[in-house]
């Protein structure tokens, strides 16, 4: 009874000595973040793609990209 | 997919600051914080004069990243550099290290208190549930979650501003290059008032 006492004595002393885990995890950092192709409920997004499809988004942002390219409009 | 990136065609900016007010409109920021600023360098010299729009440029080696102590920054996957306000400390080590001035601190307080970092976002939101109320008040609106590009971009009135995949605003701009030519052609008294009888007949070809 009495080395068992100690031991655990010993663990609950030593237990001080130790340093909380600093680990990067998607927990304790905001690597979780959800992407951008998960779409929003917020009622504004753009009509012609579908949420949670990554090659639905990104064909979604690469023609709303070519908004910005004149050329297509008057050449 | 490219990484999203923001280029600005210098001989374009006309200065008009549509995409500051963009910026400040889309995403309400708090006066006394620029996330995106119109620099004109050579202000007045006729034919020097050149203007830029400038944030955040999501540096795929973000120094902002590298001093920050607490690791409050992240890449996200299209490599937009954000970062977590709840985990800033508003030390202000990024300012310093960021080569664009993005870092923004609202002063707040009788002695102007310095508060949470406030930069461009890319109109990416945060860490917060996508286009939800907390991402909006922190970070601004998510435009990128809704299958948009970013305002200032979408808003620019001559197309100085670009922004969205890095493969389509550099095609973007290399087309627009390749058109407009450079030097005399691009500006000047032919460009703006048209070439005279023999000029239009023998470009002298002359370079600004």
């Amino acid at each position: 009874m009495r080395p068992a006492l100690l031991l655990a004595a010993c663990a609950a002393l030593l237990t001080a000595c130790g340093e909380p885990d600093q680990t990067k995890t998607s927990g304790n950092t905001n690597r979780a973040d959800t992407p951008p192709m998960q779409g929003t409920k917020n009622g504004y997004a753009e009509a012609g793609w579908t949420a949670g499809n990554q090659g639905s988004w990104e064909n979604q942002i690469r023609a709303r990209g070519q908004h910005q390219n004149e050329y297509l409009k008057t050449n | 997919m490219a990484r999203m990136k923001f280029i600005c065609d210098s001989e374009r900016c006309i200065e008009c600051n549509s995409c500051a007010t963009a910026c400040k409109n889309e995403n309400e920021v708090p006066w006394g914080v620029n996330r995106r600023r119109v620099v004109t360098v050579n202000d007045g010299v006729v034919g020097q004069e050149k203007t830029i729009s400038v944030a955040c440029m999501h540096c795929s080696d973000a120094p902002c990243m590298a001093v920050c102590p607490v690791d409050c920054f992240y890449r996200t996957d299209e490599g937009v550099v954000l970062h977590d306000k709840d985990t800033c400390i508003g030390c202000g080590y990024c300012a310093y290290a960021c080569p664009f001035g993005a870092p923004q601190f609202p002063a707040s307080g009788t002695f102007g208190l310095r508060g949470k970092m406030d930069k461009c976002t890319f109109c990416a939101g945060g860490p917060e549930e996508n286009g939800s109320k907390a991402e909006f008040e922190k970070y601004g609106r998510n435009r990128l979650a809704e299958g948009k590009l970013p305002a200032c971009a979408e808003m620019c009135s001559t197309k100085a501003l670009l922004g969205g995949d890095g493969d389509v605003v550099a095609d973007i701009f290399r087309t627009r290059v390749i058109h407009r030519g450079k030097g005399s052609e691009v500006w000047g008294w032919g460009t703006a008032y048209g070439k005279g009888q023999s000029e239009a007949t023998t470009p002298n070809g002359k370079k600004s």
